[in-house]
């Protein structure tokens, strides 16, 4: 049930009202009702996994609550975290390590045939399983106390606006807004309003038909033309940001619409000036999750390496830092999902960040635009392994765009030109707004004739020019 | 050790590393995880204090002020 397809539009035509009507404990129950019904109409056998993981974290918090012994507590956190990670590699990964093994082990001529499951990803997988994680662990941290009614904690887990991409939220930030009575204003109300129409807009207007110019290009067998790569990674680079961005706007705003505040998970990446800022403003809710559960702890590990402590402090830093960012961006990248361009990708990342710092005086004296310019050009240089159906398909096109690029090319491609620029112009001039005033809901603060203006624009452009072909969004797959 | 110890080692530090200027302790910090962990490193070398990984909250990365609440904070629970 995306939410741009008339299903939705009933979904929630019939859960609102009720949520309005109903006192608080009613309303907690009815949205878990309503969660498990809107995961279920993709494939209901996969309540299940959302089932085992929500029974999993709700029994190994109270039982790390409930000792003193640090053994048992770690304990209950291996618990946590090997169920969660089982249900990843079996749904998510094994069949690519499955698959990668026999391809490997036929580079020595060695026959092996392991047994493929073939079966379909539950979606949102990665983000429901990652959410229940960090909830436990934060409970082993002592950051939250454990939820004890099952139903609440079932809720927080499956919370339909968030449940199937994300944000992915913290026990610490959304546990207490389900536990506490909410407020529904009109002011929430409209500022919900505006965040799904924006989000609507970024999906079916910007997305899914710059997603025309891109996917003819990624489909195309080689030979490539540089000109035409170069395009079409541009436009994916705003499909990608379009789509991601507008479901959590979307999702943001149905949350707010019931009094639930979830946290910003972009902030006009595109305009960050260097790649460590990029990660601060892309996808906010997993770089975090990265940061704290994966980055902070594993690189306390290894710069306590004995071998590492012979070195002078900055040397030492310098070589703890880079071997955890190696590693943290290669499972950053999987997490992404079960292929090998997904992991390049996250290697990418990591040795761009690496070069930042080995360039970093003279990268932060330029120009602050030369900076977000370039820095877009790393971005990009990403999206294209991202988005490549192979490492292969990615190495083909890199090679066309250095040495296979011809300008004249680029005014045969003037109309595809022109249809990326007038989609994304909206966009731009109001993050360029945004973020001067460093406020994304700055178009609320404006006088009302420009608001309604702006409200009237982009629902005009939405059903007007809109592609409501139900595309799936992006990081579903994920 | 007290508060302006800390901080003024660290505004050396966080200014060295980033090339920037912090007005006042109460400034808010834009730190990147390099310098982030840089710190952490440095506060355990040079000051003797062991952050702990899994209590640390990186909102004290905010400023010099609440960075250092963090530190004396830790150092009087004795977490070395």
């Amino acid at each position: 049930m995306l939410f741009h397809s008339f299903q939705f539009a009933i979904f929630f035509a019939v859960v609102y009202p009720l949520y309005l009507g109903l006192p608080h404990r009613w309303q907690n129950r009815m949205l878990l009702v309503a969660s498990y019904i809107f995961y279920g109409y993709w494939d209901w056998r996969y309540l299940s996994l959302i089932v085992i993981s929500t029974v999993t974290d709700y029994g190994c918090a109270i039982g790390i609550e409930r000792t003193d012994n640090v053994k048992h507590r770690k304990g209950f956190v291996a618990i946590s975290v090997i169920v969660n990670l089982t249900l990843l590699g079996i749904f998510k990964y094994y069949d690519f390590f499955a698959t990668s093994f026999h391809e490997f082990m036929g580079v020595f001529g060695l026959a092996v045939h392991p047994y493929i499951l073939s079966v379909a990803l539950p979606i949102g997988i990665s983000f429901y399983t990652f959410q229940t994680m960090s909830y436990t662990i934060d409970v082993y941290r002592a950051k939250l106390k454990a939820a004890h009614n099952l139903f609440d904690f079932a809720l927080y887990v499956s919370f339909f606006p968030q449940l199937i991409a994300g944000p992915i939220e913290r026990g610490v930030r959304l546990l207490p807004q389900i536990l506490a009575p909410r407020e529904v204003t009109l002011e929430k109300v409209y500022t919900g309003a505006y965040f799904f129409v924006w989000g609507l807009f970024l999906k079916v207007f910007i997305a899914d038909n710059l997603a025309r110019i891109v996917d003819p290009v990624f489909t195309a067998p080689p030979p490539y033309d540089g000109a035409t790569v170069l395009l079409a990674v541009y436009a994916f680079s705003f499909q990608i940001y379009c789509d991601f961005a507008g479901y959590s706007f979307m999702a943001i705003g149905l949350a707010m619409a019931m009094g639930i505040t979830l946290m910003e998970n972009f902030r006009r990446p595109y305009f960050a000036k260097n790649i460590g800022e990029f990660w601060r403003r892309w996808h906010i809710s997993l770089s975090s999750w990265f940061r704290d559960y994966v980055f902070s702890p594993f690189y306390m590990y290894v710069e306590k390496n004995p071998w590492l402590r012979r070195l002078p402090m900055k040397a030492r830093h310098g070589v703890a830092f880079f071997a955890t960012l190696l590693i943290t961006e290669f499972l950053l990248g999987l997490w992404h999902g079960a292929a090998w361009t997904f992991a390049f990708f996250g290697v990418y990342h990591a040795l761009m960040i690496w070069a930042y710092y080995q360039v970093r005086k003279m990268w932060d004296r330029m120009n602050p635009y030369v900076q977000i310019i370039l820095m877009y050009h790393v971005a990009c240089g990403g999206w294209l392994i991202f988005r490549a159906n192979s490492m292969a398909q990615a190495g083909e096109m890199a090679w066309a765009l250095i040495f296979d690029f011809h300008l004249a090319s680029m005014l045969d491609l003037s109309q595809t030109l022109t249809k990326m620029v007038v989609f994304i112009s909206l966009l731009f001039v109001v993050q360029v707004f945004q973020d001067w005033k460093k406020d994304t809901t700055i178009v609320l603060k404006a006088p009302a004739f420009i608001q309604y203006g702006f409200f009237v624009l982009i629902i005009s452009l939405v059903v007007v020019f809109g592609d409501f072909d139900e595309r799936p969004f992006i990081y579903f797959q994920f | 050790m007290i508060r302006e110890d800390i901080t003024s080692k660290l505004k050396a530090l966080i200014e060295e590393q980033t090339e920037s200027t912090i007005a006042s302790a109460d400034q808010e910090l834009d730190i990147d995880s390099f310098t982030m962990m840089l710190i952490i490193t440095f506060v355990k070398e040079d000051l003797g204090v062991e952050l702990d990984m899994n209590t640390l909250d990186f909102d004290a990365f905010k400023s010099l002020n609440t960075f250092a609440d963090l530190v004396l904070k830790t150092e009087a629970l004795g977490v070395q």
